[in-house]
Order: structure tokens, then C-alpha cells, then sequence
């Protein structure tokens, strides 16, 4: 008795007596189809994570992070900031930053105001932030909360999609995350009368810390 | 408006109410106008997009070309990771996978991204009547559904309601307060859905494009909700049809950025997911079970004719329906099909019957400009042609509807001949032409003496 798999795959084949070609030049690499802009990496991230509505703060160092950070969160008045960030950790454990919690229940979820996690890279010609299930924030944390800070090394940049899909395959294959993630910005819509509205269902502001 | 006729008449008749109607016409204009000049703008990340069609046109081609061994490649490595696949021949059969996992899961409500194919295969009625709660979470969706309407665009679900008309759909819906803007009426629906996303027992989300090489699926969405619905519930169910699939993770290089050019005019998505299988036992959080349904319903019919299998490549983006001129006067609904402009047009006879669905091919003015946008360069307008000519030869067509058509075409699509002759002669050609499928029982439209763009100067100039 066939399976319905079994009969789909023999109308595949069936169809496909007739009439095939196959493609002889596959193309390769896709970076050439796009406009290459001036200057370095993180020039073109800030520059293009700014005109999708992003923030960068650059940083020197750990003790600038610290400072910068703790001043966005003081001159915004955020109360419940959650951070599940390694480099934060570090960084934590050298300098004098002010008490973030780490930890958060389900229960308590809906009430961080601001949440603070890693990347696995950030991509340069897209302003894209490159997110995985293998990293502690996994899947609902970083898109359940209304404002999201990344903290980057700028030795994490890398100049488009196609590299970053090869850093993701280098780092995890064939042992891969249940979920990779490409987040170009905020949250945002123009489904009412193509009006553009930020922060539909996920963050309505995102923040990159970059580290040299 | 009720259907009397065939669906070609009702094609006829609702085609010429709507291109009458001048609010629709208003709101469909300033709608596909903003998606030009999105897209103007966003085709500048491109150095050389002719080329890049190209590539995207060679790449679909060889994953069609070789669907069976992609689509077992891709479900060998899915399944390896612990997802599940489905295949399903027709409707019923994805409609029956689903509902037999909602029960399994008991589930009560169900949270849903946007997926065409959930239309295609009427999912929501289904599961309402099985007593599933059904959420569209897309904010286009959700209005949609409110509205209890199918979506009018195929990216753009709610395109042709203007602010005004979605304030007082919330107002009657949801009880909000009257005349609220746009972000106020997206912090209403924010605030209800995450609940919503938090309770459901289960996800179901479409597919972008289906990875041979890591057995993976991704998402793309700019709102979050695809996120949201593939985050919290315990079980995540993806419908799919078979040819969306490519045959490598690093073709997304290309994929994504062009198709957010051409769907939204963005260099790419704010969300993309690339998904390869429920929660792995290090990982913080997702859904313990995940499984994605391949469909077929037709789709190997189209693949068996060498000529209309290129319409397999289509990546949904929606561009062909934003420059198309009968789109633009007709709407989305009056073609009462799940894919609607020229891409529907296309694959909807091939998919549900040439016999019904024959006068789509004559919907359409061959003017070109769906070929010449589509990013996988799929020949529309020959294809239409094609189907045509695949009708006349099956015997479909009698001369006086071809005359008919014609006629419609003309008066759809060209402003100027509209503005040409007096009211008067276009009652006239009217009457003669359309009375036919028009009915005795009701009366034939009439055009104003003064033409619109006539009415619309003389109002300019009394303000
Ligand atoms: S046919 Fe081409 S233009 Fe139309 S939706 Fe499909 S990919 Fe886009």
C-alpha cells in the first residue's frame, strides 16, 4: 500500500519526466548583487541600523559600557531591567554596574520593561542583529519584552547575510540551534493604511552596544 | 452581493461595481502607490538586480527541476532533529493532520501567523467548528478577521480598509474608544493578542521558504508575531506547499533581501526565523513538538506541464498584484480565489479547475508589468496567454465572451477611453456588452455624465 509521502513523490517524478532542464551555472556568491558602501564595518552597521529605526552606542571599553548603560536606564526611568548577557556578566564582574537582575519567571515575564542579551553576530549591509536558541535568551525573552539591548564586540561584525549564515554553519553545524534569528530593527507595521507603526508585537526599541 | 450566475459572471459584475466605486479606488491608489515608492527606494541595496533575478530565477529552477530529492533531503534532516513531516495530497488531508494534532494537545485556542496556505485549505473554519479558538495574530490578519473578510492582498491583508473604517471596526468589535490613529489601534491589539499568544496550546504559522541542506524552514515577518507564535505554545504546526522549497540555507543571501525589496519595499525583514526543529534539550524555551505539513493540492499538476511549472517559483512577495492595473481597479475579493492578481490568475485554474476558473486568464491586460516586476522572473502575462489558449483548446470559450471581455478589459483598464466619450456612449456600450451577464434583475450601472476625472477638477477648483 503506498503512503500519501509515496504518491506525492511518484506524481513528482511523473511530472518531471517531461521537459526538464537543469541549471549549469549556479551562482555562488550573492554579495555581488548588492551596492558595496564606503567605509568599515561598523560605520555601515551604525548607518544602516539608524535608518531602520535602531540606536548604537558605541563603547571603548568595559567601564564605558557600564556608564553608558547605566545611564540610558537612569534617563529613562526603566525599573525592571532583565539581562541574560555573558559579556554583560563579565563586564559586570569588572566594573561597577548597577544591580540588573538575571533571572526572570514566567510569571514575572510580562512585567521586564528591558531586556539585555547577546548576539551571535551583527551583519553590517543590513543593520541585522544575528540571535540563536543556543544562546541563554533563548526564544521568547528577546522578542516578549517592549525594549531590547544588545551587547556586541565589534570583532563580531561581519559584512552581509551571507557571512553571517557561514559563521551560524561553522559555529553549530550539523548540530544546528532549533532556532536562528535575523532581527533587522524594531518591531514594526504599515498594515493600517500603510501608516508606519513601531512595536507591534515585539520590541518597540532596540539598542546596540558595541565594543571595541 | 448575492451570487447568481457562474463564477465568471459574478466575476463580471463585481469587476464592474468595484471600478465604480470611487472610494475603493481612492484607498487602492494611495495604498499601491506607497508599495512604489517603498519599492523604488529599496531596489537602490541592489547593484545590478537584473542579475539577481537572474540568480533567483536559476536557483528556483534547479529547485524545482529536482523537487522529490530536495524535498527528501529536507525532511531527512528535519526529522533527524526530532521534527515531524507531513505530507498531505489534498485540502482534507492538511485540514485532518491539524485537527487530529489539536485534539491530541486538547487544544482550546489556537494562535496562527500569517499563511496562505491556512486559506487555501480553509483551516480556520474547520478548527471553529471543531471548537478551536482560532487567532490571527498579524495585525492585517486580525483585522481581517474581524472583519470576518478573507485578506485582500497576499502580504497586504488589510490593504484596502482605510484608517477611518479599521478605528470603527474596533470600535464595534472590541468596544475601543471612537476614532483611534493607527498606533493607538496597534497598542489595542498588541495588549490582546499577548495574552492570546501566552495561552494558546498551539502555533500554526506559514512558510517562506522551505532549507534542503539543514532541514530548516524560515519565517519572515516584520511584526513579531511569527516569533511570538513559534515561542510560547507547546506545539508548532507549519503548512507549507511542496515547491517553496530552496535547495540551501546560504541562498537565503539572496532570497531575503529580495524578496523584502519587492513585498515592502525593506533591504530585508525585521524578522526573519530560521527554524529547524522543536526545543533541543539545552535550550531555555520553544515548543516540544514541531511539525511542518507538506502540501500538494495541485501543485504537482501545474508541475507536470513544462510550460506553467515556472509559476511554481513564486515567493509570494506580492509585487505582481501591486503593479497590476486590474488588481488596482477590481480588488482583491472579486476575484474570489485564495491568491488573487496575476500570480492567482495564473495558478488558480491549474489548482482548482480551468472550466471554473477560465476568465481569470482574461482578466488581465497583457500590459506586462507583473513579468516585468516579478523577482523570479516568472512570465506572467505569457503565462496567462497560455492559459487561454489551454481553455479555447479544451472548448471553454465561445466567441461572444471573448468579445465581452474585451470589451470589459477596455473599459477596466483605460482611463482615457473611460474619459473619452460622453456619459451617454458609455451606457451605451455598456448595454449593448454587458446587460447579458449583467441580469434582468437589477438595473445596469450608470455612468455620470461628467467622468471622474472631470468631477474630480471641478471639485478641486470650487475649494
Ligand atoms: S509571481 Fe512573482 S511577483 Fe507575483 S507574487 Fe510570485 S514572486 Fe512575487
Amino acid at each position: 500500500m503506498d503512503t500519501i509521502r509515496d504518491k506525492i513523490l511518484t506524481d513528482i517524478r511523473l511530472a518531471l519526466k517531461d521537459g526538464v532542464e537543469h541549471t549549469t551555472a549556479k551562482p555562488t556568491d550573492s554579495s555581488l548583487l548588492f551596492k558595496n558602501r564606503e567605509g568599515g564595518l561598523v560605520e555601515g552597521f551604525v548607518r544602516e541600523f539608524l535608518a531602520i529605526d535602531g540606536n548604537v552606542i558605541r563603547c571603548d571599553d568595559f567601564q564605558q559600557l557600564a556608564e553608558k548603560l547605566t545611564e540610558l536606564i537612569k534617563c529613562n526611568n526603566w525599573k525592571n531591567v532583565v539581562a541574560k548577557s555573558a559579556i554583560l556578566k563579565k563586564c559586570g564582574e569588572q566594573t561597577q554596574l548597577e544591580s540588573i537582575s538575571t533571572v526572570v519567571d514566567d510569571e514575572n515575564l510580562g512585567r521586564v520593561e528591558v531586556g539585555i542579551t547577546d548576539c551571535e553576530c551583527l551583519v553590517a549591509r543590513t543593520g541585522t542583529i544575528v540571535m540563536s536558541t543556543a544562546q541563554q535568551a533563548g526564544r521568547t525573552f528577546p522578542i516578549y519584552i517592549p525594549k531590547h539591548i544588545v551587547i556586541a564586540h565589534e570583532k563580531q561584525l561581519v559584512y552581509d547575510l551571507g557571512e553571517a549564515i557561514a559563521v551560524m554553519e561553522q559555529r553549530y553545524h550539523p548540530d544546528y540551534p532549533s532556532g536562528w534569528y535575523l532581527v533587522s530593527g524594531p518591531s514594526r507595521t504599515g498594515d493600517i493604511e500603510k501608516t508606519l507603526v513601531l512595536g507591534v508585537h515585539g520590541p518597540v526599541e532596540v539598542y546596540v552596544f558595541i565594543l571595541k | 452581493m448575492i451570487a447568481v450566475g457562474n463564477r465568471e459572471q459574478i466575476f463580471l459584475k463585481q469587476s464592474l461595481e468595484k471600478s465604480k466605486d470611487l472610494a475603493h479606488r481612492q484607498k487602492m491608489n494611495h495604498a499601491l502607490k506607497q508599495s512604489d515608492d517603498a519599492f523604488e527606494k529599496g531596489k537602490g541595496q541592489f547593484s545590478d538586480l537584473e542579475l539577481a533575478r537572474d540568480w533567483a530565477n536559476a536557483i528556483k529552477r534547479d529547485a524545482i527541476m529536482q523537487l522529490d530529492t530536495y524535498l527528501c533531503e529536507f525532511e531527512r534532516k528535519f526529522t533527524s532533529r526530532g521534527g515531524k513531516v507531513i505530507w498531505a495530497q489534498t485540502a482534507d488531508q492538511a485540514v485532518e493532520a491539524v485537527k487530529a494534532i489539536c485534539s491530541r494537545h486538547r487544544a482550546k485556542t489556537v494562535v496562527k501567523s500569517k499563511s496562505m496556505v491556512s486559506e487555501e485549505i480553509r483551516l480556520n473554519q474547520a478548527l471553529k467548528d471543531g471548537g478551536v479558538e482560532v487567532v490571527e495574530t498579524d495585525l492585517g490578519e486580525y483585522i481581517q478577521q474581524l472583519a470576518d473578510e478573507a485578506p485582500y492582498h497576499i502580504v497586504a491583508p488589510s490593504l484596502h480598509k482605510s484608517k477611518e473604517e479599521v478605528a470603527q471596526l474596533f470600535v464595534d468589535k472590541l468596544g475601543t474608544e471612537p476614532e483611534l490613529r493607527p498606533d493607538q489601534l496597534t497598542q489595542v491589539a498588541r495588549k490582546v493578542l499577548r495574552k492570546k499568544f501566552r495561552e494558546a496550546e498551539v502555533g500554526i504559522t506559514g512558510v517562506n521558504f522551505l532549507l534542503a541542506d539543514i532541514g530548516g524552514m524560515v519565517l519572515t515577518e516584520n511584526e513579531g508575531n511569527g516569533r511570538l507564535t513559534t515561542g510560547f505554545p507547546k506545539v508548532h504546526i507549519a503548512l507549507t506547499g511542496i515547491e517553496k522549497i530552496l535547495p540551501s540555507v546560504h541562498q537565503l543571501s539572496l532570497f531575503l533581501p529580495l524578496l523584502a525589496t519587492h513585498a515592502s519595499g525593506q533591504h530585508i525583514t525585521v524578522y526573519n526565523a530560521i527554524l529547524t526543529g522543536p526545543r533541543k534539550a539545552d535550550e531555555a524555551d520553544g515548543p516540544e513538538e514541531m511539525y511542518i505539513i507538506l502540501l500538494d493540492n495541485g501543485r504537482t499538476n501545474i508541475l507536470a506541464d513544462p510550460t506553467a511549472r515556472e509559476s511554481l517559483y513564486c515567493i509570494r512577495c506580492g509585487a505582481c498584484l501591486n503593479v497590476c492595473p486590474v488588481y488596482k481597479n477590481i480588488g482583491g475579493h472579486t476575484y474570489d480565489t485564495t491568491y488573487s492578481g496575476p500570480i492567482g490568475s495564473v495558478i488558480t485554474p491549474h489548482l482548482n479547475g480551468l472550466k471554473d476558473n477560465k476568465h481569470l486568464s482574461y482578466a488581465s491586460s497583457l500590459c506586462g508589468s507583473c513579468t516585468e516586476v516579478c523577482p523570479v522572473r516568472i512570465p506572467l502575462h505569457n503565462l496567462l496567454l497560455y492559459n487561454r489558449q489551454q481553455s479555447v483548446a479544451a472548448g471553454y470559450n465561445s466567441g461572444m465572451e471573448k468579445v465581452m471581455f474585451l470589451t470589459w478589459k477596455k473599459m477596466m483598464l483605460n482611463r482615457k477611453l473611460m474619459n473619452a466619450g460622453s456619459g451617454d456612449v458609455k451606457n451605451w456600450v455598456f448595454k449593448v456588452f454587458v446587460s447579458k451577464i449583467w441580469g434582468k434583475d437589477r438595473e445596469l450601472p450608470m455612468f455620470p455624465k461628467k467622468n471622474f476625472s472631470q468631477q474630480w477638477k471641478a471639485r478641486r477648483q470650487q475649494k
